[in-house]
């Protein structure tokens, strides 16, 4: 597992330490951001903009006003509603879709596998561009769509090859003999292959969803109509947005608005902390399986 | 190796014929009646001028008519709505029209790219309403010419008869939303009265200059002297602080050394640039003193508007640059409770004591923004007109402005006043909940009413002398009229000013933040002039020699 | 081509070949479609003819790129990006996931993966508004460097900074998660080898340089070869999200030039000759990247 050793030298006992010491500070630097947002969100907005130092406890006293105008504010609630089909939907398809291509791909004997192989491989370096891949899906009217945030994105070559390499390591016997029970692909790939597939396709869950979850700018081009806007949209607007942002000005607003923004990405973010812990089991052993070319 | 690349390429290259076979077929499918001469006709059909039935017609238009309407979604009207239809105001217009609208909405921050990819889409909705003349490449003869929008000189009389006699009592108005080449195109966002035009400039803590003993600040030195003294007096973080693209509107600060931001009318009635101008350079030296010194809002390129509204009620901030409603009306009504705390609207300043600025934000009535477009995708042209000129009649001229009798106003003496809804709505400033219910409150295809401003303007008492101060200036002298080069110049001059209007915003970022030296000013106006800026002042001045003969 | 084979091939296989259909139907309108759209390169793209329509004009977007004022400072801004990107953002994961290894006490070594994995999962949007407010005059960023003596600034106005924030973010993101695929390579090494080597009297440092590095070699020379794939590949959707007009200097790349100009410009044409010209420099270095890697190292893509 790790350097084998009966007894430890000084120097390496010095190592020991230090490494100790930065790994506690690396961990220090990721979390205090987080922590800095909370404390951010239950701040006085007004005493917020004014403050510098590190945060520890809210400034200007505990208050729950951003919470307030973040949750009822409309296009906030709409925008999560938005993002959790996409994903529902999304995830389903892709993965399935996914599934199809990677069994093709593992399968041995079969003539044009490497040529289209290289041709899908050849479509991760090489790309239209913006404007004709939207002119692409204006053809097949997929503007101002939900579905135009799924289809176009259904299969990633990348993530192809991860579950290829996986279905690949499937022991064959395991399908000649249902194979020689007369089994069909498309029953070895549902039977058999798939249920040996946990972990890859929780990682394909994890990949296409996090893909989901970040995208935001051709929800910005195809979508016209705001019920449709995925949450990140939203947030960009918040966040981002440098002229008058959808959060601005309510009467009492102008002097939460900056607490607002922490409450806007705590609220955003909070969700996807809460499957964390359930989903980490999976990261390890998926991307093991699957990222090193078999 | 080589017999199989050869495999390889062969297949790829059967493998694209193939997808571009296929696409081509479908895309000729979709094409075929797209052409540009025959998309111009198939709008000129539909709309043969039916002139029996414009002496009887009236609202609402029958047959169900259903359009769609792809238009950005004001910000404060997002709130509480997500779609325009949403509002108690569209609503109102679907019924009184007759016409049944499909909005479309780009994202905030966002409409420019998806306008872009709008165009080049080939595919529009019936009416687009958008700043053709700021953002179409080329301008509105090019917008036509490309077939995107159609040109409504025929059918002005018989569909839009409203706009049509608007046109006829105000000929200036006329003169400035038509081409060169006299066509018209569009359904013009128009301030209809001279109180609408001012509606932003300089704020000021009036109750620090107060504490302090200080007269409203005119020239640079007072200003410099009075941000100093927030700074030291009164603990002002950020003493002077608003978004950066705000300098654009009324060229505040370098208009005092003669310059605007954009194109202007010098004092020899050339047309200018004045980013390339001496007067810009001793702004830039200035102004980058100000910001070495503190005195400038060190965040400037990256606050938001929210930021600034918070640094000025919360004491960073001294001095900003503001709307008169939305800006310092809000700010005045977010700090009500506290009574020592006052704002004041204060003149553009200038360089000498007693001179008159040269710049200040004044609007001319009509100009791109706000207006509406049909276009050649638009099957029934007549329906979209009459719903268009709907804006312009008397009764589309009170739902615009003052919306719904009874909810939002109640005419009280014959005036239209606006119910406490509006005004003093207990959840919503007037800004937001105005927007529910009005399109006067931004912009929109219809003539603007100074009763709106009277009453929206001027919550506050300082809101009357702010707007009394921001009008003084001798802009109307100085400004460039809306001039609308050829087609071939404006895509020219799209191409210049691109590359002109980033490398202007990063300089003057740089000469700011004093990362270049102003010592190299010379070497700035000499890449300029290189990007091709005389070419583009050229075709300005043809452009408004062309545009005086209108 | 043997047309036998070929007929044997289909017959055998015909219900795989149907599976994969949809899969290839997909990339065939959406990734290849694209790329005959991309004519429009070669074309003055107007909307109203449509892409067969437009009048061809030949390599004139080309030249007119390469003859452009900005054509050098975004090649250099995409080069320099990338490279720095690689040269720090690509060891980092590599160093965690050794140093993690190192790690005897189990709890910790958990608590330390949980928590480094965990930005990942946040998205880009909020990360960037993060970064904003951080990296404002009074913002955490500073408070930070104060401490350090030096000057508060507003840093993502400073251009010599922008690098740093874009690559340390990324990095602050990344590090956990891209650390995995190592770590998991990491615990496959064979413990025997390293009694072996201890056996032969290699210290700790020895045995990583002889032991530990050589087992995830091909790991990363795979990654790297990918990366370096993507080198001129740096998306906009990041940089669209950070700059403003003051670090256009440094920040101005390949692809937010192509945004600019054909999504706020209307040269769509134009911009779309400039991200061809993209692509053919991304697959170039690939192609480079693989020969060389196969040439040294026996470890390679195809």
């Amino acid at each position: 597992m790790s350097a084998y050793y009966l007894k430890e030298s000084k120097g390496e006992k010095v190592f020991y330490i230090l490494n100790y010491i930065f790994l506690f500070v690396l961990s220090l630097t990721t979390l205090y951001p987080l922590y800095h947002v909370i404390i951010a969100s239950v701040s006085d907005g007004n005493k917020l903009i004014a403050h510098s130092g590190l945060l520890f406890k809210p400034v200007g006293g505990f208050t729950l006003e951003a919470y307030t105008a973040v949750l009822t504010n409309p296009n906030i609630l709409n925008g999560y509603l938005n993002t959790v089909f996409l994903l529902a939907v999304g995830i389903t398809l892709q993965v399935a879709m996914t599934a199809l291509g990677a069994y093709f791909f593992s399968r041995r004997n079969v003539l044009f596998k490497n040529v289209l192989m290289f041709l899908i491989v050849f479509t991760m370096f090489f790309e239209g561009g913006i404007v004709p891949f939207f002119l692409v899906c204006k053809d097949l009217s997929l503007i101002n769509k939900r579905m135009s945030l799924v289809l176009p994105f259904l299969v990633s070559a990348y993530n192809m090859i991860i579950m290829r390499t996986s279905f690949a390591s499937i022991p064959a016997s395991l399908e000649e003999s249902a194979k020689l029970d007369g089994a069909k692909h498309i029953d070895i790939l549902f039977k058999i292959v798939l249920p040996l597939s946990k972990a890859v396709i929780a990682v394909m869950i994890l990949y296409y969803g996090v893909g989901i979850w970040n995208s935001w700018f051709w929800a910005s081009v195809f979508l016209r109509d705001r019920e449709k806007y995925p949450l990140q949209l939203i947030l960009r607007e918040i966040l981002i947005a440098n002229d008058m942002s959808a959060m601005e000005t309510t009467v009492d607003d102008v002097g939460i608005g900056e607490s607002i923004k922490y409450a806007t990405i705590l609220v955003a973010t909070l969700p996807i902390l809460m499957v964390y812990p359930f989903l980490q089991r999976y990261f390890v052993k998926g991307v093991m399986i699957g990222a090193i070319k078999g | 190796m080589i017999s199989n690349y050869k495999k390889i390429v062969s297949i790829l290259l059967v493998t694209l014929l193939l997808a571009s076979f296929a696409f081509t077929a479908c895309g000729k499918n979709n094409r075929n009646d797209t052409g540009n001469d025959t998309k111009q006709n198939r709008g000129n059909e539909s709309t043969l001028p039916n002139n029996s039935s414009e002496e009887t017609f009236s609202y609402p238009v029958e047959g169900n008519k259903k359009l769609t309407y792809w238009v950005g979604l004001n910000g404060q009207v997002a709130q509480l709505a997500t779609n325009l239809a949403d509002t108690p105001f569209a609503k109102a217009l679907e019924e009184k029209t007759g016409v049944s609208v499909k909005y479309q909405h780009p994202a905030a921050d966002q409409a420019a790219e998806a306008f872009s990819l709008l165009v080049a889409s080939g595919e529009y909705p019936d009416i687009v309403e958008y700043d053709l003349i700021r953002n179409y490449q080329g301008g509105p003869e090019k917008a036509i010419m490309d077939g995107f929008i159609i040109e409504l000189n025929d059918k002005l009389k018989s569909f839009a008869p409203n706009l049509t006699r608007y046109y006829e009592e105000n000929p200036l108005a006329r003169k400035m939303v038509m081409t060169d080449s006299g066509k018209f195109y569009n359904f013009p966002f128009i301030r209809g009265g001279d109180p609408l035009m001012v509606y932003f400039g300089p704020i000021v803590r009036k109750d620090w200059l107060d504490d302090l003993s200080m007269a409203e600040p005119e020239t640079m030195d007072e200003w410099y002297n009075m941000l100093t003294a927030f700074k030291e007096e009164k603990g002002a973080s950020a003493p002077l602080s608003f978004q950066e693209w705000m300098l654009g509107n009324g060229s505040a600060f370098m208009g005092a050394y003669g310059v605007a931001r954009d194109f202007y009318l010098g004092r020899d009635g050339k047309v200018k640039f004045g980013q390339i101008e001496p007067g810009y350079k001793e702004f830039l030296v200035e102004f980058s003193k100000w910001y070495r010194e503190g005195l400038l809002d060190a965040d400037l390129f990256t606050v938001n508007g929210n930021q600034v509204a918070a640094k000025i009620t919360g004491g960073d901030t001294g001095a900003s640059l503001g709307y008169q409603a939305s800006g310092l009306g809000n700010l005045l009504r977010a700090m009500e409770d506290d009574p020592g705390y006052d704002l004041a609207g204060v003149k553009y300043p200038v360089l000498n004591k007693g001179e008159t600025p040269m710049f200040s934000q004044k609007d001319i009535p009509v100009r791109g923004g706000g207006s509406a477009y049909i276009t050649t995708d638009c099957k029934d042209v007549e329906a979209a007109m009459r719903f268009l000129d709907y804006g312009y009649t008397e009764e589309g001229h009170m739902l615009f402005n003052f919306g719904i009798e009874g909810t939002s106003y109640d005419m009280i003496d014959g005036y239209p006043t606006y119910t406490e809804l509006i005004m003093n709505n207990p959840d919503y400033s007037p800004a937001i909940i105005s927007k529910q219910y009005i399109r006067a409150s931004y912009s929109g295809p219809f003539v603007q009413d100074v009763r709106y401003f009277e009453q929206y303007g001027y919550t506050f008492e300082q809101q009357r002398s702010a707007n009394a101060n921001w009008g003084v200036s001798d802009i109307d002298k100085y400004r460039l009229p809306p001039v609308t080069p050829s087609t071939e110049e404006s895509q020219e001059v799209a191409t210049i000013m691109g590359e002109i209007n980033t490398y202007t915003g990063e300089m003057f970022a740089k000469y700011l933040l004093g990362q270049e030296s102003i010592d190299n000013f010379d070497k700035y106006v000499k890449n300029i002039k290189n990007m091709g800026i005389d070419r583009v002042i050229e075709i300005k001045e043809a452009a408004l020699r062309r545009y005086n003969n209108r | 081509m043997n047309l036998k084979l070929v007929k044997k091939d289909f017959k055998l296989n015909k219900a795989l070949y149907i599976m994969v259909l949809p899969v290839i139907a997909y990339f065939i309108i959406f990734k290849y479609g694209p790329m005959y759209g991309a004519l429009i390169a070669f074309k003055n793209f107007s909307p109203g003819l449509g892409i067969m329509e437009s009048p061809w004009i030949g390599f004139d977007h080309f030249m007119k790129f390469f003859e452009n004022v900005y054509f050098w400072r975004v090649l250099k801004n995409t080069l320099l990006l990338s490279i720095y990107s690689i040269l720090w953002g690509f060891p980092a994961p590599i160093i965690l996931a050794l140093l993690l290894n190192d790690v005897k006490n189990k709890k910790f070594k958990k608590s330390v993966q949980t928590i480094t994995y965990l930005p990942h999962f946040i998205s880009l949007v909020v990360i960037i508004g993060l970064l904003k407010s951080f990296a404002e005059t009074n913002g955490l960023i500073n408070d930070f460097l104060v401490l350090f003596n030096v000057e508060r600034k507003p840093l993502l106005m400073q251009p010599e900074y922008f690098r740093t924030m874009y690559i340390a973010s990324n990095i602050w993101q990344q590090i956990g998660w891209s650390s995995i695929i190592y770590l998991a390579t990491l615990s496959n090494i064979d413990n025997n080898l390293y009694e072996a080597a201890y056996i032969d009297g290699a210290n700790k440092w020895k045995q990583t340089i002889h032991v530990t590095l050589p087992g995830i070699s091909s790991t990363i020379i795979i990654l790297l070869i990918l990366r370096i794939g993507r080198l001129l590949s740096i998306g906009y959707e990041k940089i669209i999200l950070m700059y403003n007009p003051a670090i256009y200097e440094t920040s101005d790349v390949i692809s937010t030039y192509v945004y600019r100009m054909g999504l706020l410009n209307f040269n769509w044409s134009y911009s779309t000759a400039v991200g061809l010209f993209n692509s053919v420099l991304n697959f170039t270095l690939l192609i480079i990247a693989n020969k060389l890697s196969r040439k040294y190292s026996e470890t390679s893509l195809w």
